[in-house]
């Protein structure tokens, strides 16, 4: 019997030829990455560990609570950089042009190793799974300790795979397709899920990586896309660490085999709080009146994320009463987004661009909402209280479906806006 | 921690959600200042705190009613949720010594045994014990026995390394013992 890929994954991190679902193993951790969040004042990194086991395979990235918002943020960020200091941790990323969300950050500088494990006290560490990774999000002291030992433990799961068929209508993205697998099958709770198809193999790393992201919020233990030429030519080119992906053997054995035709999906949103079995068609949702509208995150603060926002709302404003909020997902995006002039054309719409942060997606320090407000967000999560009042009500779409809803002060189907546009002229073909 | 529990059961049917049933996770935001909060407060102080919310909206006086090392016997949607350890805090805060469920999801389990809490599955326990029953639990030796009624459970045994960390009493304790053996200096 063959194995999947989160099973040869773990195996060859066991020193194993084989591992079987329910067992558990420890494995050799390829990267833990430690956020803001690792260094509250109380955190044991602060004096007790003068030692990692390989501080190359280690990364501290703040993206939590940054720029800090009040004196203990600005203590723990302190005690942060102390440590990676006195670790001798070369990877990282301090607010400045390489600091961004975690996710981003370790999607753009190759800390997603294919064929290795990677581990990350946040939730959507599966998102670097989009690169063959079998990563995921662990509790706060099992990162430190992964970092001190170099190992960590898991239970190896069943797996259930995807194949993704079709083309997508137009403006239906990642996203959708994802709210689209959460409103079907619900949670994922102790499975792992791969994607494979031929539509799988057609999108954008970043788009992947939306996917793998969101898998977080159906309990996936591991969400894993093969390593094609896309992605190992972008790992070649941001490490020099060698590195062996893993395919699905033919023989594999599933928990389940399921096929979607992604050209048969509309734009989604998933009603507020929670996406499993909570999702449905844009048209379905009702007449749904706004007061925030966000893009952003891990999941959602892609270029091509805030590319798609800025194309809906380009000569259009922003609805009356209605605060549209993008965050780019790392600096370095936030330049490329200007240069590119998408945060002007956001902007002079109304939007506002933060720097790149967690805070509204997790109701931290800006974008917060208040009792009895309504927001649709491209992010990640939606449970009661996530995004500031327990009170407030969170519904989850697609950067194009928020941009949309944010121009029309109601939640609305992206394609009555980005239809009525005049078609771009034919350019000539030797233009860039 | 000793590989024989022992302790009587609480039963609890349906969904036990971290966020609710176990621990409403307004009363984590409260003690932690909020998402990603930093406000600086023991794990003693949390144990206490928390405690006293540990399954009060299923059982009002749970807290008050649970002996130190009694078992919290759940269904298949024990620590059903998000990867919020608060509510493992908040199990640890009240005294239960393990919970004893018919499935549950990696962040329950692994956020648990890091604080030091067995989580076991042990499929058909919801059908063989009721609340009040007195039950030894042999971590090491996979089996569950329930005193008062004579009936023997069986399940996939902890291994090692994972009983180590929990007679640490968790992750933390584990690794603040092996940095002052000199481990990390």
């Amino acid at each position: 019997m063959g194995l999947t890929m989160a099973e040869k994954i773990l195996a060859r991190a066991a020193g194993r030829a084989r591992v079987e679902p329910g067992e558990i193993v420890t494995v050799e951790v390829g990267k833990a990455v430690l956020i803001d969040l690792s260094f509250v004042p109380t955190s044991f990194l602060r004096s007790e560990i003068l030692r990692v086991k390989d501080p190359e395979r280690v990364v501290i990235v703040f993206d939590h609570i940054v720029p800090a918002r009040d004196v203990q943020s600005a203590e723990a960020l302190k005690i942060g950089r102390e440590v990676a200091t006195r670790l001798g941790i070369r990877r990282f990323h301090d607010v400045g042009p390489d600091q961004g969300i975690c996710h981003q950050i370790i999607a753009d500088y190759g800390y997603a190793v294919p064929g290795t494990v990677l581990v990350c006290p946040d939730s959507h560490t599966c998102s670097a799974g989009a690169f063959n990774c079998a990563a995921r999000g662990v509790g706060g002291p099992e990162a430190v300790y992964a970092a001190c030992t170099g190992q960590t433990w898991f239970r190896v799961a069943p797996t259930i795979r995807y194949l993704l068929e079709g083309a997508p209508r137009f403006a239906v993205s990642a996203k959708d397709i994802f709210l689209h697998i959460a409103g079907t099958w619900g949670d994922h709770v102790n499975t792992n899920v791969e994607f494979t198809g031929p539509y799988a193999a057609a999108m954008t790393l970043d788009a992947r990586r939306t996917l793998t992201t969101m898998c977080a919020e159906i309990s996936a233990e591991f969400a894993l896309f093969e390593a094609d030429d896309k992605t190992i030519a972008h790992v070649r080119a941001r490490t020099s660490e060698a590195f062996e992906p893993v395919a699905p053997d033919p023989d594999a054995r599933y928990e389940d085999v399921r096929t979607i035709d992604v050209g048969a999906i509309d734009p989604m949103v998933a009603l507020p709080d929670t996406v499993v079995r909570n999702t449905r068609p844009v048209a379905e949702v009702g007449d749904v009146a706004i007061h925030q509208a966000f893009v952003g995150s891990c999941a959602n603060g892609t270029l091509d994320d805030l590319a798609m926002a800025a194309r809906v709302v380009k000569g259009r404003r922003v609805a009356p009463g209605v605060r549209f909020i993008v965050t780019p997902g790392s600096q370095a995006i936030y330049l490329e987004a200007l240069r590119r002039g998408l945060v002007r054309t956001l902007t002079e719409s109304g939007a506002i661009v933060t720097s790149s942060t967690c805070g509204a997606c997790a109701g931290l320090h800006l974008g917060a909402l208040a009792a009895g407000e309504v927001c649709v967000t491209a992010s990640t999560r939606n449970f009661k209280g996530r995004m500031g009042s327990p009170d407030a009500k969170v519904f989850i779409a697609s950067p194009a479906t928020v941009a949309a809803s944010a121009v029309r002060g109601r939640i609305v189907d992206p394609r009555e806006l980005l239809r009525r546009k005049r078609p771009a002229r034919a350019r000539s073909a030797s233009a860039p | 921690m000793e590989r024989v529990l022992r302790g009587n059961a609480w039963r609890f049917e349906g969904i036990l959600d971290v966020d609710w049933e176990i621990c409403p996770i307004h009363e984590m935001m409260n003690v932690t200042g909020g998402f990603g909060g930093t406000r600086r407060m023991s794990y003693e102080e949390q144990l206490r705190v928390l405690g006293t919310h540990c399954l009060t909206k299923v059982d009002a006086d749970f807290p008050k009613k649970v002996r130190p090392g009694d078992f919290v016997v759940g269904g298949e949607g024990t620590g059903y949720g998000h990867d919020h350890d608060h509510a493992c805090i908040s199990l640890r805060g009240a005294g239960v010594g393990a919970v004893l469920c018919e499935a549950t999801n990696s962040n329950f389990k692994r956020n648990a045994i890091h604080h030091g809490l067995p989580v076991v599955e042990i499929k058909g326990v919801m059908s063989r014990v009721k609340t009040g029953d007195e039950l030894n639990v042999d971590l090491a030796g996979g089996t569950l026995k329930n005193v008062t009624t004579g009936a023997v459970l069986t399940f996939r045994p902890y291994p090692g390394f994972l009983l180590d960390i929990l007679d640490a009493g968790g992750l933390y304790p584990q690794l603040r013992d092996e940095a002052k053996s000199g481990k990390y200096a």
